[in-house]
């Protein structure tokens, strides 16, 4: 529905930085294991056009989710003694970042909810 | 599991505790035989990136893979009153070095610190998410 679709897009923004907080605490869980290359999640929105399912029967449910496709990309950083990858103050950051970029998106979430319920119920 | 962040935070936080354990109990046989007379070999905790591959996005965890001996050789004491002094009154030790035991520990200790900062990151996270639920 044309009246959730800002909640819908924002879903997906926050579950895209919840996915990205995963994979970063991975590299820091992994910051003494040898030889491990560290990992990070990019959005590739390119693609939701193709990924769009085409509806060809009027009983299939609306696709409403945009397509959007998550990769994991290995990082190529400084090497320790180990070969271990993992730069911890770079991973320390992009967590902090994705922490703040859920804390907007929530913040986004909240404002939207609002502004409904304002129309729904009238002042 | 809803809240996978939190259970990669708390692998990382377990195996350093572990590489704690093994840290201290390196130095705390510093000077240990076995019953054989054998001199106690440092202990080395391996550890080992673990692919979780159960949500839409492939995550990481870590695990001890293997607890290691150190190869390398004992140390060599003249002692020639120790009842376990080969001919030439030399006694093997064990072939701990305890500063890098400690410097062993600091670094694991750093290290869950690290992982206890992203799982109160993440923890954050989903408490401000959960926020919205009172909108």
């Amino acid at each position: 529905m044309e009246l959730f679709k800002p909640l819908s897009d924002l879903e997906v923004g926050a579950s895209y930085f919840f996915r990205r907080s995963e994979v970063i605490q991975g590299n820091i869980a992994n910051v003494d294991t040898p030889h491990y290359k560290p990992k990070d999640l990019v959005f590739e929105k390119e693609l939701e056009e193709n990924l769009r399912l085409k509806k060809t029967d009027p009983r299939h449910i609306d696709p409403s989710k945009p397509g959007v496709k998550f990769k994991i990309v290995d990082a190529e950083d400084y090497s320790g003694y180990d070969g271990n990858r993992v730069n911890l103050d770079k991973e320390m950051a992009k967590l902090a970042e994705t922490n703040l970029m859920i804390r907007m998106i929530n913040e986004a979430l909240r404002k939207e909810i609002g502004k409904m319920k304002l129309v729904i119920q009238g002042r | 599991m809803i809240f996978k962040g939190l259970g990669i935070s708390l692998t990382g936080m377990l195996v350093q505790r572990i590489r704690m354990d093994v840290a201290s109990s390196n130095l705390s046989n510093a000077n240990s035989t076995d019953e054989n007379g054998n001199p106690y070999r440092r202990k080395i905790p391996v550890f080992e990136a673990v692919l979780d591959n159960s949500g839409d996005v492939p995550v990481y965890r870590v695990k001890i893979k293997k607890i290691v001996e150190d190869p390398s050789p004992f140390r060599m004491k003249f002692d020639p009153s120790n009842p376990l002094a080969d001919k030439n009154g030399y006694v093997r030790l064990p072939n701990v070095d305890p500063v890098k035991e400690m410097v062993d520990m600091i670094s694991a200790v750093r290290s869950y610190e690290a992982n206890l900062t992203a799982f109160n990151t993440y923890k954050n996270s989903i408490l401000n998410a959960l926020e919205i639920l009172r909108a």
